[in-house]
């Protein structure tokens, strides 16, 4: 198959009041068509930043991202992307927020597109909001909020959809259900996914690929083919090899992390202070 | 001494009633939250339900204290006109009866009106003839001041309102600009701060020299004091808006065009009308300030013409019409928001 990403020593380098700060050290990888590909990391490794490279919503420092082989350079209508954060429009309702993208002009004369009502209807269905297509953002929970959210990039058809942390902000029993859910769609829409969380469980769910980065400054330190078969559920999370996986790929990132404090310095500093009594 | 003691314990009582009534309302205002079901609202005292920290009270509460404050105001005045009136000028600040007093004037049936009128027949009677006036012709006379009260209100409108649609024709595209493109924002907006701080009266003189003393001086003068400020307000209501709605709109393929019109604009507009309302009140307060200056009608006008004539009664009965206007105006305004813009409802249900 051919790569539908591909990034070529990306690397980026922030200038801040203290000097520059390097948020991504230069990285090369490909993301394959129909392929659900995601980049685990620390905290503030650079994943966001990753992806609003690929976006085009920041430019990178160094190297060059193409995608289909064209070179990115500005946003575009075939990169869809879900935030970390809430970002609904409040003045639209649900089913507003959804097609919203039809309101604009690169939309627009897309014979290629299914651009019909049908295809808004089947998303609302699909993503359970047909009771709240009438809605206004403020009245959604958060897990609706970001359902919204991936239908409304979903409708444009991106060639690539990039989702920072979609489910970061949610509960876990919600953040499940997002997963699995999302595991279907990926399926059946047969979008190209670039997936970016901290959560090495919901990458290893999610996945075909997993591309590992280390702490700040990012790089990619491995790279997982995950092959559990294509239909999954959550009972996944609880087999054997699901769960070796995952110790492998957490003491990786712990052994890559700088811990925030020693345990062994702290327990002896404790010590040294009278606990207190009831 | 035992009848006013009486009364306060009378208004205990009935304050301590209202107070037990209105708990009621409290508990169902209170168990929406559940930190205070815990708490049990029927234990804490009416009293210190009032006063916790941003907690909303009871409409009954709300309304009473609505009055009371208008109450307090009305004594303070009655206060200082006896004290007026005590010092021997009376005439120059009127208690609220006086006010009163001027507007039945107005309706033809005033204090001031019964005075010509008794005049007139004293008069007659002295000498033997017949009212040189008619009781009906006198409060006819009377009652044009109301029609002057109508035009003055007409003309300082009219001003008003080319002058603010005027300001926000060019007020709203150039806030715009300045909150979009950083490039129009160091451009004007540098300029536009160091114009806002010029004291709009200190412009009179060259407005007059400018543009004489007829409608346009007076139209110039409102759009100076209310432009720069509006532009400079829409600027920072189309800066709030967060960035990622425009990167949405970005990775959904809007050009810079469309994420001005689709994203923007809507977004800021609840908090643009809401600088229209306020840039409202500075226009009335400038249309006055060049109505005392030069006009021949006109609210201000009416003001300085009745200062001449020491007929303060009917000065502060023009105030209190630019209260009622001013208080129109913002109702008219918040209502119009409410309406349209009722995403930005933040309360949850
Ligand atoms: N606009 C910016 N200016 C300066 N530094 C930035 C900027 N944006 C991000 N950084 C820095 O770049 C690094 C990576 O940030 P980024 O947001 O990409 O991390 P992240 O991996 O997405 O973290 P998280 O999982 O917490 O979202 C951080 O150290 C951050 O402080
Ligand atoms: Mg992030």
């Amino acid at each position: 198959m051919p790569p539908c990403l591909e990034l070529i020593e990306v690397g980026k380098t922030y200038a801040t009041r203290e000097g520059p700060l390097t948020a991504l050290d230069p990285t090369s990888f490909e993301i394959l068509e129909g392929e659900f590909a995601s980049l685990v990391g620390p905290s503030g490794c650079g994943k966001s930043t990753l992806l609003y490279m690929i976006a085009g919503l920041e430019p990178p420092s160094s190297g060059t991202i193409y995608l289909d082989g064209r070179r990115v350079l500005r946003p575009g209508r075939e990169r869809g992307m879900v935030f970390q954060e809430y970002t609904l429009f409040p003045w639209l309702t649900v089913e507003e927020n959804i097609r919203f993208s039809r309101r604009l002009s690169a939309n627009r004369n897309e014979g290629d597109l299914p651009f019909d009502a049908d295809y808004s209807g089947h998303l609302i269905e699909i993503m359970g909001l047909a009771k709240f297509s009438r809605a206004y953002p403020r009245e959604l929970s958060g897990g609706m909020k970001q359902r919204v959210a991936i239908a409304r990039a979903l409708l444009n058809r991106p060639r690539l959809l990039l989702m920072d942390e979609p489910f970061g902000a949610l509960d876990a029993q919600t953040r499940e259900e997002m997963q699995e859910l999302m595991r279907l769609l990926s399926q059946r829409e047969r979008a190209t996914i670039l997936f970016v969380t901290h959560d090495i469980e919901e990458s290893l769910f999610l996945s075909d690929r997993i591309l590992v980065l280390s702490a700040h400054p990012g790089r990619i330190v491995r790279e997982v083919s995950v092959d559990f078969p294509k239909e999954r559920d959550l009972d996944l999370k609880l087999a054997t090899d699901f769960l070796s996986m995952k110790r492998d790929l957490l003491h990786l990132l712990r052994s890559n992390i700088k811990p925030a404090f020693d345990p062994a310095l702290l327990r002896s500093k404790l010590s040294t202070v009278t606990p207190l009594t009831s | 001494m035992m009848p006013e003691r009486n009364a306060f314990a009378m208004g205990g009582a009935l304050l301590s009633r209202f107070l037990a009534r209105s708990r009621t309302a409290f508990g169902t205002t209170a168990s929406r939250s559940p930190a205070s079901e815990t708490r049990c609202p029927d234990a804490m005292p009416a009293w210190r339900a009032i006063f916790e920290l941003r907690r909303p009270i009871p409409r009954r509460i709300r309304l009473l204290s609505a009055w009371l404050g208008f109450g307090a105001f009305l004594l303070v005045w009655s206060i200082a006109s006896h004290y007026f009136a005590l010092k021997g000028d009376g005439i120059l600040f009127p208690s609220p009866a006086r006010v009163i007093g001027a507007a039945a004037d107005y309706a033809g049936y005033g204090p001031r009106t019964e005075q010509r009128i008794a005049a007139a027949r004293e008069s007659a009677a002295l000498a033997g003839a017949t009212l040189h006036q008619s009781e009906a012709e006198i409060r006819a006379a009377a009652r044009a001041d109301l029609g002057t009260l109508w035009l003055d209100v007409k003309s300082s409108f009219l001003r008003v309102t080319v002058a603010f649609l005027l300001a926000a024709a060019l007020g709203i595209p150039a806030g715009i600009l300045m909150g979009s493109f950083r490039i129009f924002e160091s451009l004007l907006q540098p300029l536009t701060e160091f114009i806002r701080y010029v004291p709009v009266p200190a412009l009179v003189p060259v407005l007059m020299l400018f543009f004489g003393i007829g409608e346009t001086s007076k139209v110039m003068l409102i759009f100076a004091g209310t432009f720069f400020q509006l532009a400079l307000m829409v600027a920072g209501e189309i800066r709030r808006v967060p960035i990622d709605l425009l990167q949405v709109c970005a990775t959904l393929g809007g050009t810079r065009l469309e994420a001005i019109r689709r994203v923007l604009l809507p977004a800021a507009l609840p908090g643009i009308f809401d600088t229209l309302r306020i840039c409202n009140g500075w226009a009335w307060t400038w249309v006055i300030v060049a109505e005392i200056v030069a006009a021949d009608s006109g609210l201000g006008f009416r003001i300085v013409k009745y200062q001449r004539f020491l007929q303060t009664d009917k000065i502060f009965l023009y105030l209190i019409v630019l209260g009622l206007i001013g208080l129109l105006l913002d109702y008219f305004f918040r209502q119009v928001n409410r309406t349209f813009f009722h995403w930005t409802d933040t309360t949850k249900r």
